[in-house]
């Protein structure tokens, strides 16, 4: 629904272990403290879960193994639950903080200089450069390969 | 094309569709009707494709009319016993019935779809012709081009009317356009007229009729606007085309009631939250738990719609299979005003039809060996409809030559669907018709013998949370016992916990439940691991975590067996504890969950927590076939 605008240049700055990582702000539909999460069998080692966010199940992705962060045992407690908008269906993402929203000048973002083989060239699309310190701009969808788990709302109540 | 043509010729195919779906059954009963009742059927069809011809033209699709007008004039000589009744006109206009609908369809996806309906007016026409010397002297063949050229325009203010109420704009265009045409013939003004009352007799007598058939049914309320033959295509179009279905407003208005009421209650909770006795909130709370529970049943009640359409699709399909065939089939329905839900309907749609060709083509005999072995010539098929306990019940019974459960066996070993030697009992044999790949054809005909229908049955009833039963009787017939959960959105489950996790079964698929600790299990039996032995059959165990690829600590002799009965043989899957039974309201798919194999949805726990809802049958289905592989027979109930 709430395809990011090209003029829009606010970002959701999120950290993940010491990383700091943004996405587009449009993306996100909320932020809630992480809730209890429903393990389900024989899923990717990236899915975390599924969660009850007033009614509707969520499916809750875990990816700090995804881009490669190193989780601080310690910090479990705060986590947060970045809900995404996905056209009519929504996904969480576990982070460890929402930091701040970022709006940086247009100047100030970049292409990631990132190795042609690197599997991070799939969902880095930019990085911004802050006072200092490097924040990449991930593109969640193809992060999570969203639209391999296209909904299926149909099945059960057709 | 402007937003108001696309809306108006939009309407039109969803009214044409309602029209056709209700006059549809009158072609089947044109054949056996008496004589009186078939001037009343025809005046109907009359009536359809009159309708249809002057509002198609009028939203500007001239295939259509093209069509209905051939067919309009077809069905008049026959009202006026020009052409006598034959079932080679029946079928003609079954087809032209069949086309007007696949017309429809495609005009649904593109308005400016065109078509060649050469070959079925040519069919009319050459039916029509040798009649034309008797037509009566004023009816030239002038005077009736004109006649419908005016009727058109007449029934152009009819359409408009009932489709635009709101809007004049066109009502008044084709007024005008009506009067010119009278004004320029003046001759024939009189004889219009008297048409024109003579149709103004039968648009009123039309409500009558409605009215009747609906009173039994309300199925002027409830019709589904689509067609089921659509389905597949609707399928892959679902995104862009909701689905629509028609709702009584008192329904509506009930369930507006309640809400308010809900909603007054829920002020009058928060008022009492903070009041010192707690006597009123908890009578608050037994209130609001009635009325949600009444709601929910309201709103379900929504989705439920009269199985009649159906049943006249189904009417066709006997007709025309027994037509097909040179059989002569009497079909008997019971319980056709029922109401279900429009999942489990349209899930029904396909399983009945197989069903039924079925009855027909192998079922019944031909006329002179019904006669032969002393039965009426004259076949019985009946279908009933009815409920039992939380399930729909539809029976199918046929008065044929029954299965012959040693030929089926003798075609099973031949396809090699079971080994020469494997023992099975008479139902076990019989569940072979089901088996995908099977049939007892040799050849494959038009109607059956490729041996896909019964597995579709089998999957699309289980899909839907049902069973299949069939049994047989060798010379007098067969009978086919589907079960089905009256909704799918709500069921009863049963939640169980492995060592971590909460999982929910639905009850329909349980068997029985057999706590372990007094039961004697045997572990480690080659092909098998781990069984059970109850009242006297063996039942393989599997623990659900081991199913579920869980690692966890064996929980071997304590926990309960959840026993499900898979192609009728026991197998049962071993939970840690049952925590309770209660009613879950199941919710699909997405969010980032894909479905997997056995996993039927997901639904919230009265603590909140969202659970994953299993289906055994499906989990433990894989396990099944490999034991029998394996030359064993678990669980044979003899």
């Amino acid at each position: 629904m709430n395809e990011p605008i090209a003029e829009d240049l606010r970002f959701m700055e999120f950290r993940l272990g010491k990383q700091l990582f943004a996405l587009p702000l449009l993306t996100v539909k909320e932020v809630i403290p992480k809730p209890e999460i429903t393990n389900l069998p024989n899923m990717p080692s990236h899915f975390e879960g599924m969660i009850n966010l007033r009614g509707q199940i969520l499916g809750v992705y875990n990816i700090f193994k995804k881009l490669n962060s190193t989780k601080d045992q310690n910090e479990k407690k705060n986590e947060v639950v970045i809900v995404i908008e996905n056209q009519e269906n929504s996904v969480g993402m576990v982070v460890d903080e929402v930091t701040r929203v970022l709006n940086p000048e247009k100047s100030l973002i970049n292409s990631a200089p990132l190795k042609e083989d690197d599997p991070a060239r799939n969902y880095v699309t930019s990085i911004i450069r802050d006072t200092n310190e490097l924040v990449m701009v991930i593109n969640v969808y193809k992060l999570l390969e969203l639209d391999k788990y296209k909904t299926d709302k149909q099945r059960v109540l057709k | 094309m402007s937003d108001f043509e696309i809306e108006i010729k939009k309407d039109f195919i969803n009214e044409a569709l309602i029209n056709l779906e209700e006059v549809e059954s009158s072609f089947v009963e044109l054949e056996s009707a008496s004589e009186s009742d078939r001037s009343k059927i025809l005046e109907k069809i009359f009536r359809l494709a009159h309708n249809l011809k002057g509002s198609s033209r009028v939203v500007g699709f001239n295939d259509i009319a093209e069509l209905t007008h051939e067919l309009e004039s077809l069905v008049s000589k026959i009202q006026k016993g020009e052409i006598p009744l034959t079932s080679d006109i029946i079928s003609i206009l079954l087809k032209s019935n069949d086309r007007t609908i696949v017309m429809l369809n495609q005009l649904k996806e593109d308005l400016d779809s065109r078509f060649d309906n050469a070959d079925i007016i040519q069919e009319i026409k050459n039916l029509l012709e040798p009649n034309e010397g008797v037509m009566t002297p004023q009816e030239t063949p002038m005077t009736l081009n004109e006649k419908v050229e005016s009727e058109i325009h007449e029934m152009g203010v009819e359409l408009s009317e009932s489709l635009i109420p709101q809007n004049n704009e066109p009502e008044t265009h084709q007024s005008a356009e009506t009067l010119e045409s009278k004004n320029s013939e003046p001759d024939l003004i009189e004889h219009r007229k008297k048409e024109q009352e003579q149709e103004q007799e039968q648009v009123k007598a039309q409500p009558q009729e409605i009215n009747y058939s609906s009173q039994k049914n309300e199925s002027k309320f409830n019709a589904p606007i689509k067609e089921e033959k659509n389905n597949k295509e609707k399928e892959s179009d679902k995104a862009k085309d909701d689905e629509i279905i028609r709702v009584s407003l008192s329904r509506i208005n009930v369930l507006n009631d309640y809400v308010g009421e809900l909603i007054v209650l829920q002020s009058v909770v928060q008022q009492q939250i903070h009041q010192e006795n707690k006597n009123n909130l908890n009578s608050s709370i037994r209130l609001m738990s009635k009325l949600s529970k009444e709601i929910q049943e309201l709103s379900m009640g929504l989705r439920m719609l009269p199985v009649k359409p159906l049943v006249q699709k189904l009417q066709r399909v006997i007709r025309d299979t027994a037509k097909s065939l040179e059989k002569e089939v009497n079909f008997h329905i019971l319980g056709e005003n029922m109401e279900i839900d429009k999942s489990v309907l349209d899930r029904l749609v396909d399983p009945l039809i197989h069903i039924l060709r079925n009855a027909v083509d192998h079922g019944l005999e031909k006329p002179q060996d019904r006669v032969a072995v002393g039965k009426n010539r004259l076949g019985q098929v009946s279908i009933s409809f009815f409920n039992q306990g939380n399930h729909l019940m539809v029976e199918v019974k046929d008065d044929g030559k029954g299965i012959d459960i040693t030929e089926l066996r003798k075609k099973a070993i031949e396809k090699r669907i079971i080994g020469e030697n494997e023992n099975l009992n008479e139902k076990q044999l019989l569940n072979l018709i089901f088996h995908p790949g099977f049939s007892t054809k040799s050849v494959a005909t038009e109607i059956s013998g490729r041996g896909v229908g019964m597995d579709v049955v089998k999957t699309n009833i289980e899909k839907a949370g049902g069973q299949v039963e069939v049994t047989t009787q060798v010379g007098k017939g067969t009978w086919f016992r589907l079960q089905i959960p009256l909704s799918l959105a709500v069921v009863d489950g049963i939640i169980v916990a492995n060592s971590l996790y909460r999982y929910v079964f639905p009850l329909a698929q349980v068997k029985e439940a057999v706590n372990l600790k007094n039961q004697n299990t045997f572990v480690d039996k080659p092909g098998l691991n781990w069984c059970l032995e109850l009242r006297g059959v063996v039942v393989p165990l599997f623990s659900l975590d081991d199913v579920l690829n869980i690692k966890s600590k064996s929980i071997q002799n304590e926990g309960t067996a959840i026993v499900i009965s898979v192609d009728d043989q026991l197998i049962a899957i071993v939970v840690q504890e049952i925590v309770r039974v209660q009613q879950i309201v199941i919710k699909p798919f997405g969010n980032g969950i894909a479905s997997k194999q056995g996993w039927l949805g997901t639904c919230i726990l009265g603590d909140g927590q969202p659970t994953l809802i299993l289906s055994p049958i499906d989990l433990l289905k894989n396990k099944i076939t490999r034991s029998q592989k394996e030359t064993f027979m678990p669980g044979a109930v003899s």
